[in-house]
């Protein structure tokens, strides 16, 4: 990761080639995003719970890419924000998301494409739970105690791909 | 050991911080109404109070494993002394009354009569080939201790940890809460599910 950001603040202060033009901005909803229907209960009942993750948001999103060349090798630079999901259940806050993509010529027709990715900044999750006609407090998305079984976290899962391409 | 030992030890455990108190005893000296008494068979609210028993902590106490001469289960204003009639109209809210059951589900204990509506019953098997309803309670005082853990708004509130277990129990006997079998079958997995519709 060092040596990426090294590359990249060169990059900066280098005369490289690179293009602003993959800049994007769409908004729309989260298609069915989470549960829409029905959750079963241990005891085989089962409860209409579609409603309560309707999203009640309007989401955008921007895109943007930077792709520079440095000794020959492309490297690319992604990031994508979000301004999140809101719905009567659930809640993911806005985050941006932040990637790099190498691309390590192997021959004429071989290459690797590296990617490694991020969310830096915001995605947390936030459940709020259901009730009984006792007040208890129940996961929606399972209907099991909600003290012992709800999503409440952040979304921070770097992950790296290697993909291999060949041209024929 | 008097019986006066075993609600100090009640009292003990109230003044200790826990959640729930299992009884699983009683007194061999049925023929007397005032030894029933002062164990507060007849008369929970009064020994409760008499011991300064935290109203928070859910009490389950086990009933009688045969029929007794007090009118625990006499199940008519007829058959029922004023006296048992009036003890029997204030059973707390923070107790649990457990009878038991076989593997066929029949019942071994003294039936729910006018009890019927703070009462349950549990499996009765215990260890080495022991039976009845001091095995049954304590298994409904561990289930209310999940429920409990699962559902920290029923900590310290004895009367909603009740009211799921009683309404979850598998109807046993004749249709709704009955003289026999009062609620019904503890049912963990019903008590742990949502009651009514999710909101």
């Amino acid at each position: 990761m060092k040596t990426i950001t090294a590359m990249l603040l060169y990059s900066i202060v280098s005369t490289v080639s690179a293009d602003f033009s993959n800049l994007k901005v769409y908004d729309g909803y989260y298609d069915s995003y989470i549960m829409d229907g029905t959750v079963t209960d241990l005891n085989g009942a089962i409860h209409n719970i579609g409603s309560f993750y309707e999203q009640t948001n309007r989401t955008w999103n921007v895109d943007f890419s930077y792709d520079w060349l440095f000794d020959d090798e492309l490297f690319r630079m992604n990031i994508h924000t979000t301004n999140g999901y809101k719905s009567q259940k659930l809640e993911i806050d806005h985050f941006v998301e932040l990637g790099f993509q190498y691309v390590l010529g192997l021959n004429n027709n071989d290459a690797l494409m590296l990617s490694i990715s991020s969310i830096n900044i915001g995605a947390s999750i936030n459940e709020t739970p259901c009730y009984d006609d006792l007040n208890r407090e129940f996961s929606c998305i399972t209907a099991q105690s909600f003290a012992e079984d709800h999503i409440n976290h952040t979304l921070n899962k770097p992950q790296l791909m290697i993909n291999y391409i060949r041209r024929f | 050991m008097y019986i006066s030992d075993g609600w100090n030890t009640v009292q003990y455990l109230s003044n200790s911080n826990v959640d729930i108190i299992n009884m699983s005893w009683g007194i061999d000296d049925w023929e007397n109404p005032d030894s029933a008494n002062e164990i507060g068979v007849t008369n929970l609210s009064w020994v409760i109070s008499q011991y300064q028993i935290d109203p928070t902590i859910l009490l389950t106490k086990a009933v009688s494993n045969a029929e007794t001469p007090v009118s625990w289960d006499c199940t008519d204003l007829s058959s029922c002394g004023a006296h048992e009639m009036a003890m029997l109209r204030t059973i707390p809210d923070q107790t649990i009354l457990v009878g038991a059951i076989n593997a066929d589900r029949e019942l071994t204990s003294q039936k729910a009569g006018l009890m019927k509506d703070h009462y349950i019953v549990a499996d009765g098997t215990g260890v080495f080939g022991t039976y009845g309803t001091s095995f049954a309670a304590p298994k409904v005082a561990g289930a209310a201790a999940i429920l409990m853990h699962k559902f920290p708004s029923l900590q310290r509130n004895p009367k909603n940890t009740k009211e799921v277990l009683l309404k979850t129990a598998d109807d046993l006997g004749a249709p709704g809460v009955d003289d026999i079998y009062g609620h019904g079958e503890l049912n963990l997995k019903s008590a742990l599910s949502p009651i009514g519709t999710l909101r």
